[in-house]
């Protein structure tokens, strides 16, 4: 049975003198060259071996060549692998073997090798501008950051400044470290048309596994936007949600507009957003009124990874006050929620000056509310005393 | 007119170039046959002879002409065969050129 083991490669990628270097001395612990993804690379648990490693600079298509390894074999060389689809491993038991017996064609190959991984870089820069062009709404200087700091739970669970966060640091970490390795390239280089050996960059490798670590869940939230995964509709039928109805009565007539009274439970979240439900339910208004002037519901939810966020959150919304809603009451624990919030609103009258006509708008209420690490938001406008539904609006809970 | 581009030919490029002279070869004929003809003075590293292959395919030297499973096989051009009599010349004069002193 084959036992595989893992590393983090300590040099840069194209740190050909160190690779091969740690490579043999990995092979003189036992362990065999495998292959090599990202940051890590695999070994094969074997009887330790010292040897001579060779990366070969892939100079055509990025794929085992048989007639390479042929020749190689030929002369008591083995193939190990591919490393990063950068260079071919081949080991040899005679520590003084050469590869390279001609400067002018190791020149060569280096100079080859440093166009390809010129070119590749472009294409880096390139999956640098689209992955921060997603998430540019979360740049620093397109932060409200007053509103992060009085609403940071709110601001950070957006969707957008963690992910441009991270992809920002993470790709500071790889351009850093693909950078240094062309750099390295060429000193390399230099140093084989001078006849030096010259040492590899113990350490380098560090920038591209701490680059890859932050890049990662960038780029599983990525996948999942712009896949079905980021935002899972379902039908409001059997979903368990409170609806304008369960207020207002079976036959309060609800609006025909699908974007006024939804029919379905608007419900996403990705890796770095928390997971959300949203839905609106608003009455049917006449010719003369406008949405505003009926009974209508709004819920908004967020499941947080921490409870600790999710408390933070109920501190948040109990710090807004909308449409003249009053102040906040906190109310003991009860039906399974941690967390009772109810911010009353009075019907208020008002008179324009000039014409002297009168609007009224309709009294309600805010819920906050909090159970584990999942907080629900309701604003209702309507006649109904919103405390009396206090147990609809936990079970609501129930069915998330 | 000169078969290649940009300087002389190292003594490796010179040999692989000659092997192909005899008709067309795989990367294994050529190891093979740089040994014998040098009686392995001339040491091929594998890694010299893979870039060279590429090398001189890109100056258009040499050009593949079939895939046969695990072997490629390639044959010299006019291009190349310029080139290595251009390198031959040079090499004679050389030659000439330290006799003469030595006389």
């Amino acid at each position: 049975m084959k036992h595989t083991s893992v590393r983090v490669i300590p040099f840069g990628g194209f740190d050909i003198p160190g690779l091969e270097s740690w490579l043999g001395e990995c092979s003189a612990k036992g362990l065999r060259f495998t292959e090599a993804m990202g940051p890590m690379a695999f070994f094969e648990r074997t009887a330790p071996h010292p040897v001579q490693v060779h990366l070969e600079p892939i100079q055509g298509p990025v794929e085992e060549n048989q007639e390479l390894n042929d020749i190689y074999e030929q002369s008591g060389w083995q193939y190990w692998g591919m490393f990063r689809g950068s260079f071919f491993v081949y080991a040899s038991p005679d520590l003084e073997a050469q590869a390279y017996t001609d400067p002018e064609s190791l020149d060569y190959a280096l100079k080859k090798f440093f166009r390809q991984k010129l070119a590749d870089g472009l294409l880096l820069l390139l999956a640098n501008f689209l992955l921060l062009g997603l998430y540019w709404q979360g740049a620093p200087w397109e932060i409200d950051w007053q509103w992060l700091r009085y609403f940071p739970v709110e601001s950070l669970s957006n969707g957008t400044i963690i992910p441009f966060l991270l992809a920002a640091l993470g790709f500071l970490f790889l351009d850093l470290s693909y950078l240094l390795g062309l750099i390295h390239l060429l000193c390399y280089r230099k140093a084989v048309t001078h006849g030096v050996r010259p040492r590899g960059h113990r350490g380098m490798g560090w920038l591209l596994a701490v680059g890859v670590l932050l890049l990662l869940p960038v780029c599983i939230n990525t996948l999942q936007i712009f896949s079905t995964l980021g935002y899972r509709p379902y039908d409001l039928e059997g979903s368990g949600f409170v609806t304008i109805n369960d207020l207002e009565g079976a036959d309060f007539p609800i609006s025909p507009w699908r974007t006024l009274s939804m029919d379905y439970i608007s419900h996403g979240g990705t890796l770095l957003k928390p997971e959300y439900w949203n839905f609106r339910q608003y009455g049917a208004y006449g010719q003369h009124e406008t949405p505003n002037d009926v009974p209508h519901l709004e819920l908004s939810i967020a499941r947080y990874p921490l409870e600790i966020l999710a408390e933070m959150r109920v501190d948040e919304w109990s710090r807004q006050y909308i449409n003249g809603s009053g102040d906040y009451q906190i109310l003991d624990a009860a039906y399974g929620l941690d967390e009772i919030r109810y911010a009353p609103r009075e019907k208020q009258i008002h008179t324009n000056e000039l014409t002297g006509e009168t609007h009224t708008f309709l009294p309600g209420g805010i819920f906050v509310l909090r159970r584990g690490s999942t907080v629900l938001f309701a604003d209702y406008y309507g006649e109904q005393n919103l405390l009396e539904y206090l147990p609809r609006f936990a079970a609501t809970f129930d069915a998330l | 007119m000169p078969g290649r581009d940009k300087g002389g030919l190292t003594e490796p490029m010179y040999y692989v170039l000659m092997s192909f002279l005899h008709g067309e070869m795989c990367g294994i004929e050529i190891t093979d046959f740089v040994s014998q003809k040098t009686a392995g003075r001339v040491r091929m590293g594998r890694g010299t002879l893979y870039t060279l292959l590429a090398k001189f395919q890109e100056e258009k030297l040499i050009e593949e002409t079939q895939v046969d499973g695990r072997k490629r096989t390639y044959r010299i051009t006019q291009k190349g065969r310029e080139a290595f009599r251009e390198e031959l010349e040079r090499l004679k004069s050389c030659v000439l050129d330290g006799e003469e002193e030595l006389m």
